[in-house]
């Protein structure tokens, strides 16, 4: 069950989040918050708490783009490897081309929490919080979660009332939000 | 909207334009024209002028294509106008509430309108405005006088975006356009 879904753009600031305490409701105070989140503190202890995952998770997605991008060979942890297809290698002429793969895989694990991550090749992030429960949930199914958001996220950048980077307010991406947060 | 079949789209038909391409294009020019005014309506007008700016050219793009006949009745002009959408948008739309000297063009969402959200402040906006002035530019050229505006709106949350056209008189001996 996912509890937090949170975009992040280009310059690692937060463009949208919206966490389960707030599912029912708009994001909007959300977003319009976050910019002070970081500096006077919420009210909201849970929101802080995602806040405070997400931003951990950043610097890991940092890393793993890296890895991707430069294609040496994974040593962490297997388990938290986005999987052996992920940062396939081609070498064309001595040149080696690396296509990353946008899915990054679990980022960190908690004991309550999962944390996953997608990065577009344009360096907007996505981070998606799972809530561990007694089935867990299945690779593709978070796949399939971020190609969702991906492309409620394209529709989005199409639209040309969208101010590119600037924070999400949008009742149609708020629609696919909340049918990934509520399972499909 | 499905992205995974872009690239087959592409290859598709050379002599057509990507879907996306244009509605993109236009919703460029929307929001470009949304930036240089300051009222809702003065885009809503511009929008409608430009649309007529198209009007008086492609009527003769399209008769020459048709080879349509002169029309009979206001029924009769509707089914052409019709067949211009399809023809032109690759948009069917339906008529209903025909009557003598009225119809109605019925879309099942705004064309153009596929990404569009109108953002609070645009909430006077008629997204798709170009098109009754199109109607109303090439009915002119064909020695017709009507008015057409939008009554409906898929983005302003109806159920389906309709263009009213009603039919004011015919023209007799009128001046080319453009010199009146």
């Amino acid at each position: 069950m996912a509890v937090c879904v949170c975009v992040i753009g280009k310059d690692n600031g937060p463009i949208y989040m919206r966490s389960r305490s707030r599912a029912d409701e708009l994001s909007q105070t959300v977003e319009h918050n976050l910019s002070q989140m970081a500096f006077r503190g919420v009210t909201a202890n849970t929101e802080l708490q995602y806040n405070f995952i997400v931003s951990s998770a950043l610097d890991i997605i940092e890393e793993r783009a890296l890895v991707g991008s430069s294609a040496s060979g994974y040593k962490g942890n297997p388990s938290l490897h986005p999987s052996a297809s992920g940062g396939a290698v081609g070498s064309i002429d001595g040149q080696q081309l690396a296509t990353r793969e946008l899915y990054l895989g679990a980022l960190t694990a908690r004991e309550e929490y999962k944390v996953y991550g997608y990065m577009t090749n344009t360096k907007i992030k996505f981070v998606i919080v799972i809530e561990e429960t007694s089935i867990p949930l299945r690779e593709n199914d978070i796949r399939t979660m971020f190609r969702k958001l991906h492309s409620a996220f394209c529709d989005l950048m199409s639209n040309p009332f969208y101010l590119p980077g600037s924070s999400i307010n949008s009742k149609r991406f708020d629609a696919v939000v909340t049918s990934i947060m509520s399972g499909q | 909207m499905s992205r995974q079949s872009t690239s087959s789209r592409i290859t598709a038909d050379s002599k057509k334009v990507n879907s996306e391409l244009f509605v993109l294009t236009y919703g460029t020019l929307v929001q470009q024209l949304v930036k240089d005014y300051e009222s809702v309506e003065d885009v809503n007008k511009q929008l409608e002028r430009i649309g007529y700016n198209i009007g008086l050219r492609v009527i003769e793009d399209f008769l020459a294509r048709t080879n349509y006949p002169r029309c009979t009745d206001l029924r009769d002009t509707a089914e052409k106008i019709q067949a211009a959408f399809k023809m032109y948008l690759n948009a069917t739309p339906s008529l209903s509430n025909v009557t003598a000297d009225e119809f109605s063009l019925v879309f099942e969402s705004t064309p153009f309108g596929e990404f569009t959200e109108l953002p609070d402040a645009c909430a006077n906006l008629k997204y798709c405005n170009v098109l009754p002035g199109v109607i109303r530019g090439a009915c002119e050229m064909v020695q017709m006088d009507v008015q057409a505006y939008v009554i409906a709106d898929t983005l302003k949350g109806d159920n389906a975006t309709e263009i009213r056209v009603r039919f004011i008189k015919k023209l007799h001996d009128a001046l080319p356009a453009g010199e009146d």
